[in-house]
């Protein structure tokens, strides 16, 4: 449809919907996943600590006065209103560098405001960790606006005092895997919808218009249900932890968005077309390339890329369905249950840029452009 | 042939429908019905944001040119990116100082905005060049056209996607069960709560009961989404057609 284009007019009436996303969506999800490099958490607890380790070369033990300044720290810690937890945060942070300060800190903080013996050996007498340059590297390393620290935790690496970036030992590598098994979920998912939203978009596609409205209609039903309403019914159906239940619950529940588009793109194909290709003496092999295939093609990846992303994303199926839970069960424990906001915004920023990742690769093959 | 080949994507479809309806049972518990009612108004409050900001989203497109056009449809899928659990993390300092219903709404509305504005926009589109054309020779000002000819179209459209997209909002479940207070929370929010309670037989039926009365809302969406195209179709003179892409 051409008509008369306005480009203010259009702006004036997009902004709306444009304020909506960029309010709703852009900022709100901006500011959370600034927690994955924001440091916060130890630079509140330990502030005399970070303004004498900014003058520290790095080398060897830092000088007297940053020991005074970190029993100074520790001392003044417990007459905060949150107190040990501000301890307990910081500890986690610092343990993502250096695993010994998970213990070491809140235990110094404990013996610290017992003793009253000199700054630099009550630290030592309280805990070996103060002995090591790597635990004063930590703690530098922490105090700066932002660090890496929360992704490379995500990804299950961790930088060592001299800069390298080294992969933990498996023993120790606990986020990686709900990764992998959440893509490889998603990419069974998608493969189930396409094996069998192929025939299903093929059948709507010949049917008469009444048949096929009720096929699409039956087709939505489970999509548009939710995930609660996913989870119960397979649940009911198979019961919890079964192997396989929840890539079955994503595909039936995602494969109008694979079949509905593709049933659609299919029905565009002009009738007579294939039938006049078929007598000019085209085989059914080159008809389908060169008259099915453009056709189907932009719904059929638009559509698998839309249900690997949308697969990807589910934590409540799987957590009732499949005994491992999904990534995104992962991140909203790690905040809502462990309060760690830099390890969820951390853990969700793979998993966004991979579903970015395959939203753009999805377009690419589809080869055309919506609109 | 092909029904035989669809027939597997067919179980698929039916299994967990048909997983419901053998299980359902249990006594009726009146928290249901209030759940219920209060997921609806939710979604409700959802569908009317979403028409509200797009339905001028679509009259806004017709001005574009194309290739900005295809940013602007490409940006309404970003909401369906985010995982749910992630969106209620962004979300939850605006229910910190709106309240968890606000954010709920918010989150419903994002994911409505697409099928009213998709919606809206594929029935704007069948508005032929001709038609424009004929209206315009025929001495149709600009306004008139607007009124006679693209709204009632646009206005079907929105309707149908509205259908839909009250259906998303009121399936939401991440939001309103993280940011939501107990006591606010919509049956779909519920369901997760039913299935880790449910130990006996009767919490099971239960659970089968309240994952139907969930399906009600779906089941009530597409009905009206199908009674609007066809109703549309029917005036248009497309009643033999209406599936088949103009």
């Amino acid at each position: 449809m051409r008509s008369s284009r306005r480009p203010l007019r259009g702006a004036l009436l997009l902004a709306p919907l444009l304020l909506l996303l960029l309010g709703g969506l852009v900022l709100p999800l901006g500011r959370f996943l600034w927690n994955a490099v924001a440091e916060r958490d130890v630079i509140a607890i330990l502030p005399r600590t970070a303004a004498t380790l900014a003058a520290w070369d790095g080398t060897g033990l830092p000088e007297d006065d940053a020991y005074a300044a970190l029993a100074e720290d520790l001392r003044l810690a417990p007459m905060r209103e949150d107190g040990t937890a501000a301890v307990a945060r910081a500890a986690r942070r610092l343990a993502e560098t250096a695993p010994e300060l998970r213990t070491a800190l809140p235990e110094t903080a404990r013996r610290l405001s017992a003793t009253a013996i000199p700054p630099a050996a009550a630290l030592l007498l309280a805990h070996p960790a103060w002995e090591r340059p790597a635990s004063w590297a930590a703690i530098r390393g922490a105090t700066g606006p932002a660090a890496s620290a929360h992704l490379l935790a995500a990804l299950d690496l961790r930088q060592a005092p001299d800069g390298s970036v080294r992969a933990l030992p498996a023993t120790e590598a606990t986020h990686r895997a709900p990764l992998l098994r959440t893509l490889r979920r998603a990419g069974a998912a998608m493969a189930l919808c396409v094996l069998l939203g192929v025939p299903l978009a093929a059948l709507i596609a010949a049917s008469a218009p009444g048949i096929a409205v009720a096929l699409a209609a039956l087709t939505l039903l489970p999509f548009l249900g939710g995930e609660a309403v996913r989870a119960a019914s397979w649940w009911l159906l198979l019961g919890d932890h079964r192997p396989g239940a929840a890539t079955l619950a994503a595909a039936s529940s995602f494969l109008p968005v694979l079949a509905l588009p593709l049933a659609v793109a299919l029905r565009g194909v002009p009738p007579g077309l294939r039938a006049a290709a078929r007598v000019h003496g085209a085989s059914a092999w080159r008809v389908f390339r060169r008259i099915t295939w453009p056709h189907a093609r932009p719904a059929l990846f638009g559509g698998a890329g839309a249900v690997f992303v949308l697969t990807a994303g589910e934590s409540l199926a799987p957590s009732f369905l499949s005994a491992a839970p999904a990534l995104a069960e992962r991140i909203a424990r790690h905040a809502w249950v462990a309060g760690d906001l830099g390890l969820s915004a951390a853990s969700s920023m793979p998993l966004l840029l991979i579903l970015a990742g395959a939203v753009a690769l999805a377009r690419l093959l589809a080869g055309r452009r919506a609109g | 042939m092909r029904w035989l080949l669809a027939l597997p994507a067919l179980a698929l479809l039916l299994a967990p429908l048909a997983g419901i309806v053998a299980a359902v049972g249990g006594t009726w518990q009146s928290g249901l019905a209030a759940a219920l009612a209060r997921g609806l108004g939710v979604a409700a409050g959802a569908t009317v944001l979403a028409v509200a900001v797009g339905a001028p989203a679509v009259l806004g497109l017709r001005h574009l040119p194309s290739p900005l056009r295809a940013v602007v449809l490409a940006t309404l899928a970003l909401p369906w990116i985010v995982p749910p659990e992630v969106l209620a993390l962004a979300l939850a300092p605006i229910a910190g100082f709106a309240g968890g219903a606000a954010a709920t709404i918010l989150a419903g509305s994002l994911l409505a905005v697409a099928p009213v504005t998709l919606a809206g926009w594929l029935a704007l589109r069948r508005v032929g060049e001709g038609e424009l054309r004929a209206a315009a020779s025929a001495g149709a000002l600009p306004g008139l056209i607007l009124r006679r000819l693209l709204l009632p179209r646009l206005a079907r459209g929105i309707a149908a996607g509205a259908a839909l997209g009250l259906a998303v909002a009121a399936g939401q479940v991440a939001v309103p069960a993280r940011l939501g207070a107990p006591g606010s929370r919509g049956l779909p929010a519920l369901l997760p709560d039913l299935l880790r309670d449910a130990g006996g037989p009767e919490a099971v039926a239960g659970v089968a009961l309240a994952a139907l009365l969930a399906l009600l809302i779906p089941v009530l969406a597409v009905v009206a989404a199908i009674v609007i195209v066809r109703g549309g179709a029917e005036r248009s003179g497309l009643v033999s057609d209406t599936a088949r892409p103009r």
